[in-house]
């Protein structure tokens, strides 16, 4: 391996004293990200030659183009007549959402991975420089991620407001994807330290997608509570600015720009200060402990003697969807996957949690807007969870152990096909009809039994788009491929295609519904939905014969 | 002389459960050591707490006489591993990751990779060398790992399984390979399952059972009968005594007919 820098990291060359007055090992530094880089650049092999070597080749750039598409939407945002400090927190707010959570669910596996110690440290490596290279790495990744977010935002914001606030927007979001990456780390140094095991693990789990989901229902929120609560909010710049709105933290990032505009207010310089001197101390505070990230990671590393039962619910639900022994094998291999595959919860859940909410929303507007009762409505309401599924099928491929599905490669099995299809009805079983369920048994107390006929429909409707879903989508073997943070933007890209398109379906699918409001389009619906599925399943086998 | 590895009073747990009780030895120099013990017993994490990669949570480690100082790995300089568990990135070709291994030990780019590729020859690794260890078998990869161990020419080697995988041929080059660095003044400390290699190669064993050093010495001495084997030896010491009756159980579940049948 060569030492030298990569290209876009040449900069850092500059920096060494101060680098190696930080305690880094400069050499080493450059050589690990050399390394990372190199490794970033190379796609896994895949498994039993399901993908070619090397697909995408450069991934930053193209994890670039995927998020420059979502930045091209933020961008037209701020073509909204209003006032520029609210053109700005609604900049900086959906940069903070997505950011965050493009962190949480593509590069929080590489900030916590716990296989570079045993390469690097035992050869001499301080942690020290050991995460100094990765935070180095993961920061590149992110920058490029925040950088497509923003500068079409910020080109909108140049040509409305002047270059000046073009140019101070930007920095303005470089210190923003500081604060939270930092805070990121806090977060997980705080999990690592105070907990073992297993329930580290789990608490990590679920501490990522509690706060993913807890970004999605916070964005949500002003839809859920309606316009007026949010109408009294003082968000003209002013000078008696409530403590309790300096919680926006969003907001302070407002300052820099708003200064380049000429505005120079106590609040601007307050929020400016805050802006950059937060993210900055925080900073420093992290890499003072840095090396005590590493050793903590080591934690991670540690065996797990839980015990796995087989709860009522599974042996339910694979009774009901497998016909042999065979797919009943394959069905339980795909609902214990989903069950401990860690990075596949993070990935997935905020969608699936996303898709309960959205219904929410929508219903919550409509009894706004109209005289329509939301009892008519919610036994077809799971039916939104249309919008998870692509993601949910898309992240079906990836596994943290691939290798493991190389049993395939020497065991008699039929086709792969139902393996893929038993693997997408576990899916299927175990997160989507839960809730489904639920929304069906909360709208009997209203509708009585027509709550049942109404979450029947939504499930046989559901349970196609699945499986057709799975069929285009799905290909190969499932759990064979190691996913590439750097590779993340199809996560994305794929989601927000989802959103949109599931929310058409579904707005279709209840709107029909509740207009007709006859059992007999429940009946229908379900008759041709599991018509249609059966069809998909038989085709299947008429594939194996 | 000065002890090359001294362990005194180590002792480690994890979520509250004991790993290493009470560990203290002392290893001199130009000596292989084999340490044995069941699945579990904690030689892995003797290993990981000398490597730094864990830490004790009582006792002392000196390597060469000195107090290892976590603050400063440069004491790994002298170290050379093989992890039980093949740590290797499988995107690089063995050129590619050997030469990253010697420039984290201090060697030029050039040193590294001419003196990689020369040992790489040697074990029959020349025409794969620049293929990606991703298409190498599991006697490849344990090669490359060894060879990794020894780019630095260090002064102490930790082997774990080192002969996992090997070819009959490989394993009887890797054993002449300890002997002769024995020979010349390396201290080789090797973990292994094999009772019958570990007993040919080793000039002292320590075996550890539930945390605890429960024998130490050569295997002359350690071994009460003279007609013994360590295997023999091993199963005693550890109270296990019924591998005969676990295997006829085992075969005969295996050919009783299956229920669906």
């Amino acid at each position: 391996m060569t030492n030298t820098l990569p290209k876009s990291l040449r900069w850092l060359a500059h920096f060494r004293p101060l680098i190696t007055r930080m305690g880094i090992d400069y050499p080493q530094f450059t050589l690990i990200m050399a390394t990372k880089m190199t490794l970033a650049n190379r796609a896994p092999a895949g498994m039993m030659g399901q993908r070619k070597p090397s697909s995408h080749p450069r991934p930053l750039l193209w994890s670039f183009f995927g998020n420059l598409l979502v930045g091209v939407i933020v961008g037209l945002v701020m073509l909204l007549p209003l006032p520029l400090i609210l053109v700005l927190t609604l900049f900086y707010s959906l940069l903070f959402f997505m950011f965050f959570l493009t962190m949480l669910t593509s590069y929080a596996s590489l900030l916590l991975d716990p296989h570079d110690r045993p390469v690097y440290s035992v050869r001499g490596v301080s942690d020290r420089t050991l995460n100094a290279a990765k935070l180095t790495i993961v920061g590149l990744f992110l920058a490029v991620t925040m950088l497509a977010l923003a500068v079409p935002g910020a080109v909108v914001l140049g040509l409305r407001f002047g270059p000046l606030v073009a140019i101070a927007s930007v920095v303005a979001a470089i210190f923003l994807a500081v604060l939270s990456l930092t805070l990121a780390l806090f977060m997980y140094m705080l999990v690592l330290h105070y907990f073992d095991g297993e329930k580290l693990k789990n608490i990590l789990n679920v501490v990522q997608i509690g706060l993913a989901i807890g970004l999605y229902t916070a964005g949500q929120l002003p839809n859920l509570l309606g316009v007026d609560v949010i109408s009294a909010v003082h968000l003209e710049l002013s000078l008696t600015v409530e403590w309790w709105e300096f919680l926006a933290v969003p907001m302070w990032f407002a300052g820099l720009p708003l200064l380049a505009a000429g505005q120079v207010e106590t609040l601007s310089l307050l929020f400016t200060g805050l802006s950059l001197g937060v993210p900055a101390l925080a900073m420093g505070l992290y890499l003072h402990n840095a090396g005590r990230f590493e050793q903590l990671l080591e934690k991670l590393n540690q065996s797990s003697d839980r015990v796995i039962r087989a709860s009522l619910w599974f042996r339910a639900a694979r009774q009901l969807a497998s016909r042999t022994h065979e797919t009943a094998a394959y069905f339980t291999l795909g609902w214990r996957q989903l069950q401990s595959q860690r990075d596949y919860k993070l990935r997935v859940y905020p969608q699936l949690a996303y898709a309960v909410i959205i219904p929410l929303v929508f219903a919550s507007s409509i009894l706004r807007d109209t005289h329509l009762k939301l009892t008519g409505m919610l036994g077809y309401l799971g039916v939104a969870l249309v919008i998870a599924i692509p993601v949910a099928i898309i992240n079906l491929k990836f596994s943290a152990q691939p290798e493991a599905m190389q049993v395939f490669a020497y065991v008699p099995f039929a086709h792969r096909s139902l393996i893929r299809q038993s693997v997408v009805l576990a899916l299927f079983m175990r997160l989507v009809v839960p809730f489904i369920l639920l929304f069906s048994l909360a709208a009997v107390p209203f509708v009585g039994l027509r709550g049942l006929s109404e979450g029947l429909a939504a499930g046989a409707f559901t349970l196609l788009l699945t499986l057709g879903t799975g069929q285009l989508l799905l290909h190969g073997l499932p759990f064979t491929e190691e996913f590439v943070a750097s590779r993340g933007a199809q996560n994305g890209l794929v989601g927000t295609v989802a959103i949109f398109g599931g929310m058409l379906l579904a707005m279709v699918f209840i709107t029909t519904g509740v207009l007709l409001n006859s059992v007999w389009f429940d009946l229908g619906a379900t008759a041709a939905s599991a018509a249609l599925s059966w069809l998909l399943i038989r085709h299947n086998r008429v594939q194996l014969a | 002389m000065t002890a090359a590895i001294t362990l005194d009073h180590v002792q480690k747990g994890f979520n509250g459960r004991p790993v290493l009780k009470d560990v203290s030895f002392s290893i001199e120099p130009g000596t292989i050591v084999g340490y044995i013990g069941q699945n579990g017993a904690g030689k892995s994490t003797t290993v990981k707490i000398i490597l730094g990669l864990l830490t004790q949570d009582a006792g002392e480690i000196l390597l060469q006489g000195r107090a290892i100082d976590r603050e400063d790995p440069t004491y790994k300089q002298h170290i050379g591993y093989v992890p039980e568990a093949a740590d290797i990135f499988d995107a690089l070709t063995a050129r590619e990751y050997l030469t990253l291994i010697g420039q984290l030990y201090g060697m030029s780019e050039q040193a590294a990779g001419v003196k990689a590729q020369a040992l790489a020859e040697i074990v029959g690794l020349g025409p794969a060398f620049d293929r990606r260890v991703a298409a190498y078998s599991k006697g490849m990869r344990q090669l490359v790992l060894i060879i990794a161990s020894l780019l630095h020419d260090p002064d102490i080697l930790f082997w774990d399984e080192p002969l996992n995988g090997l070819d009959a041929n490989s394993v009887l080059v890797v054993e002449e390979i300890l002997q002769e660095l024995r020979n010349r003044g390396k201290t080789i400390f090797y973990s292994s399952h094999i009772m019958d290699v570990v007993q040919k190669l080793s000039d002292r064993i320590i075996l550890l059972n539930e945390g605890r050093v429960i024998a130490d010495g050569n295997f002359q001495t350690i071994a009460a009968n003279a007609d013994t084997s360590l295997q023999q030896l091993f199963n005693d010491l550890t109270g296990f005594a019924e591998h005969g009756e676990k295997a006829k159980q085992f075969v005969d579940i295996v050919t009783e007919a299956n229920r669906d049948d």
